[in-house]
């Protein structure tokens, strides 16, 4: 057992800032840590938390997405405006937005491994790509209503857990499985660890690459989905918070930005550690663009500390 | 001293073609050099330009341009050191966090001439503190370009809400008025281009410029060489952000009011312009002298698609796709020259 | 430069007991080299001796663990080469560091570049500097304002050389400057080092061939396996007592016992094979328990042999395995070939294998697919499958969970090399393994080669060694100007008529013809490097002598790779 928490050290790290935030809750605003603000903190830190799966994806094969925050106004949007209030379209709906993010994923995807287009500018690009046909769409304006059923997937609870931690953990076992016990993730670890050697181990690395991509966008679009029923409506700009956090929750969770190292446990921490902080600023009076930079500030703390790690492990080869 | 063996050796570099295909094929190989890349920019961004002044007549006095040059100003400032980061292989995310908190102090402490000096100094220095912070994480850390400057982009975002939630504020008439002004019968935004111009021909030629080509050329090469990356990068960063802060003035100017989320939707942009003007995203090729024909050509496609009723979310749109092309080509006329050099050389 | 600058006991440079280690491997241990002013000190040793090590550390590259290097009577401990050159010990480094998209000016002048009082560069005067420089050099054909991308090798080697001269060193380290040259050149280079010499420098070169080290050096140090072997006056010592100094033991117990003959059956078989621009036509056959030898100068065509035929590059003509013809467009359609590529380009440790992995996760990477069910992975499957070539290899300690930068280097080799047989590869592609590997590792990899021909490999070898291919292989094929130009049978290992094949002439022994159209880019002029007289006498078994002729270290995949 304590070879398993050596090695995951900064998981491990992370799951102990959780604990200290969450007390530090408690501390400042008694009653922090009651069932009720739980389920919030868990409802909200669930959206980053989806995001962050394909994130996580994208940064382990040496990427970034910055496409996620329009893919999912995306999404958000044309729910709102496809549904009419109707839950029953929902149905199929659905997927038929989700299949919408796998073609931006994909076509990111394309962009980076057959284009050789470096990650950055593509997602960057298609970002904007994203947010002008969209822009283009609603004509500046806001979508409408989310239909109830949206809106009850994101707010209610089924017992003691509230709907949208189900998915959540079901994307957490799904992506833990995925990482760590199947043919995909071996190659995906490979894949970001050096291209050369998986692709000369017979790897498709550029299926691999392109796949992420995918997964990226359809978190990102899934995210939206609920979102939208979170708020009740969709509006531009929804989805922008969300690359920072989505970035943040990764660098918390202890994945390397070079690719190659990490895993969705820890990225989850970090999301938790997120929504504690938006949590516990509004207590200490603090506005919430002021989020902004601690999301800033955390990226950047996160990314030195495993900086030193990495240096310290490179000496050694 | 002129050594004793009697035949100086053939080097190679300079042998004579065997054929007149080598020949040829050597010559292209020389002309086809990067040097190619920015006139092809200047040639996309005079032929769009021509299209917009088809499409709306009266284009093409120096009044016009002068248009033209002021709404682009902002954006050329931007890519000015967006360019030199890039020169180093590496991408600054933070100058549309500069801008935005830039625009947001200039609107809220910009109340008479001496507040305007005053605040303008602190915007000017909080450009080369960012850009040092990013620099320093950059240069002495190691960090990935991209990680470091999208959570600074982040931080100054924060600031620049804090200072200004929403859009407003207002600029003195005064500072405004320069961008629209002349003197000596050109308009202002046409001089700042012109200074531009002649400060980066001048930059381009000190050591520091060859020690930063250098670095995006060959990093390891460039350390056996002496090029300390640590001071060279903390340089880059700081006159990025000190043109971040620059752009902030500008933009202040043009628009002549706050907005705190100005500088978000300008970061692609000035990546697209660097590239547009021949710019590798690999380093160690490019100059801003190209750039400039990247902004112009972007600066007129949104006027063009004004002129031609289209909603102005469209230039979003062609803004994206055109970076991406951009990459494309680049890459490609690359590859193209790097095959047709080889020949050449042998 | 007179002898009163020196220190006291005459020494212009020492390094005095210096080590240097790297993940437990001994690069350097207690070496100790002297350079006196006016001499031109050989330092000779097989590669990975550690000569390039010593030349890294004296020029700040990097830092000693143990030993201390002194210029002039003083510590020298440079920040960097640049200032190493600025305080009088110029160093041209084996891999040419200059810039590629910066001007052949701009590279001698970097950091020292003429200014205007502006602080700009002076365009002028500096292309005029250059000119100058050339000139005093006797070098032509050169364009100051040339970008360094557009040279080739040899044009880079000057250009260097250039860069440092332009210090006026009072030391110059010349390390493997030959490599790229042809002889024409070689000699220019071997002149300038003792004209410089003449004028009281101390030049320190660097080299694995024989022939040019006994030309030039008044004094020689060899160095064996990162250590001292011996400094002897030039005039006073043996080429055998250097060659034995140099491999410090019998030649026989470096190479195994040659091994059963090959099977007649052919496993890979090619067909003008072509690729690209340097591979044009190559036609070849390896048969099951052969070790056939490739051997060829840098750029003949060999590494896109070798990437074609694992399908990292595109080919025309055809591959034949094991009866059956085979379209192989990636690694993945070689593999299903049963074709297993071992390629070791510059940066061994990160090309072969993933270090931060187990030897377990690398060994089972590229038979993923059968070790899994149902989309999971059968842990108790893949840690028995592995555990079948862990053992059958020796590789490391026997544990599969042990992390692959923890090995040694030989072992990571057999890392390399195991994945393929978990593949069930009959056919192994060996790409200058043993390069810059020390003489113990080179051991085990031959041994691990010998053993697996025993069982029925067949193996393509390439090494830019000549004295591996004269004794490893049952047979060596050449390459040149992207064909096979020669092949060799046991028995007719031939250093002379090998080298004559590697620079294009067919079969001549002492080749003074001229060959025309000789596309290496890198040989000016075509003669023979050894002048007759240095080489070994020839007798029935051949004497694997370490004086190769102009085989520069063989650059990593470029273009076309993944």
């Amino acid at each position: 057992m304590k070879q398993v928490l050596s090695r995951n050290r900064p998981v491990v790290a992370a799951y102990a800032l959780v604990l200290v935030l969450a007390v530090a809750g408690e501390i400042i605003a008694p009653g922090f840590l009651r069932v009720s603000h739980l389920d919030q903190l868990v409802i909200e830190g669930s959206f980053t938390a989806i995001v962050a799966l394909g994130q996580l994806f994208v940064i382990l094969t040496g990427g970034v997405d910055l496409s996620i925050p329009w893919v999912l106004n995306g999404a958000a949007v044309l729910l709102t405006t496809f549904a009419h209030g109707s839950s029953a379209r929902m149905a199929w709906l659905i997927p038929v937005l989700l299949a919408g993010g796998a073609v931006v994923g994909l076509i990111n995807g394309i962009g980076v491994t057959v284009l050789r287009v470096p990650p950055i500018i593509m997602t960057l690009g298609m970002s904007t790509v994203v947010e002008g046909a969209l822009l283009l769409y609603t004509n500046g304006g806001s979508g409408g209503n989310a239909p109830s059923a949206d809106v009850y997937l994101a707010t209610h609870r089924w017992g003691p857990l509230p709907v949208v931690s189900l998915v959540w953990i079901g994307v957490l076992v799904a992506a833990t499985v995925t990482l760590s016990a199947t043919p995909f993730g071996r190659r995906l670890y490979a894949t970001g660890l050096s291209r050369r050697v998986a692709e000369f181990a017979g790897v498709s690395t550029g299926k691999v690459t392109a796949t992420v991509y995918v997964i990226s966008g359809v978190a990102a679009a899934l995210a939206g989905v609920v979102l939208a029923g979170y708020v009740g409506q969709s509006y531009l700009g929804m989805g922008d918070p969300y690359l920072f956090s989505s970035v943040a929750a990764v660098a918390i969770g202890g994945a390397s930005i070079l690719g190659g190292s990490g895993n969705y446990v820890g990225t989850t921490a970090g999301a938790l550690v997120l929504a504690l902080l938006a949590a516990i600023l509004p207590i200490l009076g603090l506005p919430q663009s002021a989020l902004e930079i601690v999301y800033g500030c955390v990226i950047l703390a996160a990314v030195s500390i495993s900086s030193g790690r990495l240096s310290r492990r490179r000496e050694s080869l | 001293m002129v050594n004793q063996v009697d035949t100086p050796p053939r080097t190679g570099s300079g042998s004579s073609p065997r054929s007149p295909g080598q020949a040829a094929r050597q010559l292209l190989g020389q002309t086809l050099t990067t040097d190619m890349r920015p006139l092809a920019a200047w040639v996309l961004a005079i032929a769009f330009y021509l299209i917009y002044a088809a499409l709306q007549p009266g284009t093409l006095s120096v009044d016009q341009i002068g248009t033209l040059a002021s709404d682009g100003l902002a954006l050329a400032t931007l890519a000015l050191g967006q360019g030199i980061v890039i020169l180093t292989a590496g991408i600054d995310l933070s100058v549309g966090g500069i801008l935005s908190l830039g625009t947001a102090l200039a609107a809220t402490h910009f109340t008479h001439t001496g507040s305007t000096l005053v605040w303008s100094v602190v915007i000017l220095a909080i450009g080369l503190g960012g850009g040092a912070v990013n620099g320093f994480l950059v240069g002495w850390l190691g960090l990935q370009p991209f990680i470091v400057t999208l959570a600074t982009w982040s931080i100054f975002d924060g600031i620049a809400l804090i200072v200004l939630p929403t859009q407003g504020g207002s600029v003195p008439a005064g500072f405004s008025d320069w961008i629209t002004s002349n003197t000596a019968g050109l308009p202002n935004a046409i001089w700042a281009f012109l200074v531009m111009a002649a400060l980066w021909l001048w930059f381009r030629r000190t050591r520091l410029a060859r020690r930063i080509y250098a670095l995006g050329s060959d990093r390891e090469g460039a350390g056996m060489a002496g090029v300390s990356a640590t001071r060279t990068l903390l340089a880059t960063y700081m006159i990025s952000g000190l043109c971040a802060a620059v752009a902030a003035l500008f933009y202040a100017m043009e628009t002549a009011s706050g907005d705190p989320t100005a500088g978000d939707g300008l970061i692609l942009p000035s990546v697209a312009a660097v590239v547009i003007g021949g710019t590798s995203l690999f380093g160690g090729q490019g100059g801003f002298i190209g750039t400039i024909a990247g902004v112009l050509t972007l600066t007129t496609l949104g006027d063009v698609i004004f002129a031609v009723n289209l909603p102005s979310y469209w230039t979003v749109l062609a803004d994206g796709l055109l970076l991406i092309l951009a990459v494309l080509a680049g890459g490609g006329l690359h590859t193209l020259q790097q095959r047709i050099a080889r020949r050449g050389a042998s | 430069m007179n002898t009163a600058d020196t220190s006291a006991a005459g020494e212009l440079l020492t390094a005095r007991n210096v080590s240097k280690a790297f993940a437990g491997v001994h690069a350097l241990s207690k070496v100790t080299l002297e350079v006196r002013p006016g001499e031109v000190h050989a330092l000779l040793g097989e590669n990975g001796a550690g000569k390039s090590t010593l030349v890294k550390v004296v020029s700040g590259v990097l830092r000693p663990d143990e030993g201390e290097v002194f210029f002039r009577g003083e510590r020298f401990q440079p920040r960097d080469p640049d200032e190493s050159a600025r305080r009088g010990v110029g160093v041209v480094f084996q891999e040419l560091p200059l810039i590629p998209d910066l001007s052949v000016m701009e590279n001698i002048f970097f950091n020292r570049q003429p200014l205007t009082p502006l602080g700009m560069v002076a365009r002028r005067r500096m292309r005029s500097q250059a000119e100058q420089l050339f000139a005093d050099l006797g070098l032509t054909g050169i364009e100051p304002e040339r970008s360094v991308r557009d040279l080739s090798v040899a044009a880079r080697q000057f250009v260097a050389i250039a860069k440092v001269l332009a210090d006026d060193p009072a030391v110059v380290i010349l390390d493997e400057a030959t490599s790229a040259l042809g002889p024409a050149e070689v000699e220019w280079l071997l002149g300038q080092a003792t004209r410089l010499a003449a004028l009281g420098k101390g030049i320190v070169f660097i080299s694995h061939r024989l022939a040019e080290v006994q030309e030039v050096a008044h004094r020689v140090t060899v160095l064996r396996n990162g250590q001292n072997a011996g400094t002897w006056e030039m005039g006073s010592v043996s080429s055998d007592e250097l060659i034995a100094a140099m491999l410090g033991r019998r030649l026989e117990q470096l190479y195994p016992q040659q091994a059963t003959a090959p099977r007649p059956e052919v496993l890979l078989s090619t067909r003008e094979l072509s690729s690209g621009r340097r591979l044009r036509q190559a036609s070849l056959d390896v048969h099951e328990g052969e070790i056939l030898g490739v051997a060829g100068l840098e750029g003949q065509g060999q590494l896109e042999l070798f990437l074609a035929l694992y399908g990292v590059r595109r080919s025309h003509g055809s591959i034949t395995v094991g009866g059956r013809q085979r379209r192989i467009r990636s690694p993945r359609d070689a593999l299903r070939a049963g074709i297993g590529l071992a390629l070791v380009p510059e940066d061994r440790k990160t090309e072969g294998i993933l270090p931060t992995l187990s030897v377990r996760e690398n060994l089972a990477l590229p038979i993923l697919s059968r070790l899994n069910r149902f989309g999971l992975m059968r842990r108790s499957l893949e840690h028995d499958t592995v555990a079948g070539v862990i053992r059958d290899l020796r590789i490391g300690r026997g544990d599969g969970e042990q992390t692959a930068s923890s090995l040694s280097g030989g072992n990571q080799q057999k890392v390399v090399v195991g994945k393929f047989l978990l593949t069930g590869a009959r056919l192994l592609l060996l790409y200058d393994l043993t390069r810059g590997v020390d003489v113990g590792t080179k051991a085990e990899i031959f041994r691990m080669m010998q053993s697996l021909a025993d069982q029925g490999y067949g193996i393509l070898f390439y090494s830019s060694d000549l004295s591996e291919l004269m004794n490893v292989p049952h047979r060596v094929i050449v390459m040149f100007d992207g064909m096979v130009s020669g092949e060799f049978g046991q028995g007719e290992f031939d250093q002379g008529r090998l080298v004559a094949a590697m620079v294009g002439h067919a079969a001549e022994q002492d080749g003074t013809g001229q060959a025309e159209g000789s596309a290496a880019d890198d040989v000016s002029v075509l003669a023979p490097v050894a002048p007759p007289g240095s080489v070994a006498p020839p007798n029935s078994v051949p004497t694997p002598d370490p004086n190769p002729a102009s085989i520069p270290p063989a650059s990593g995949p470029g273009e076309g790779s993944a």
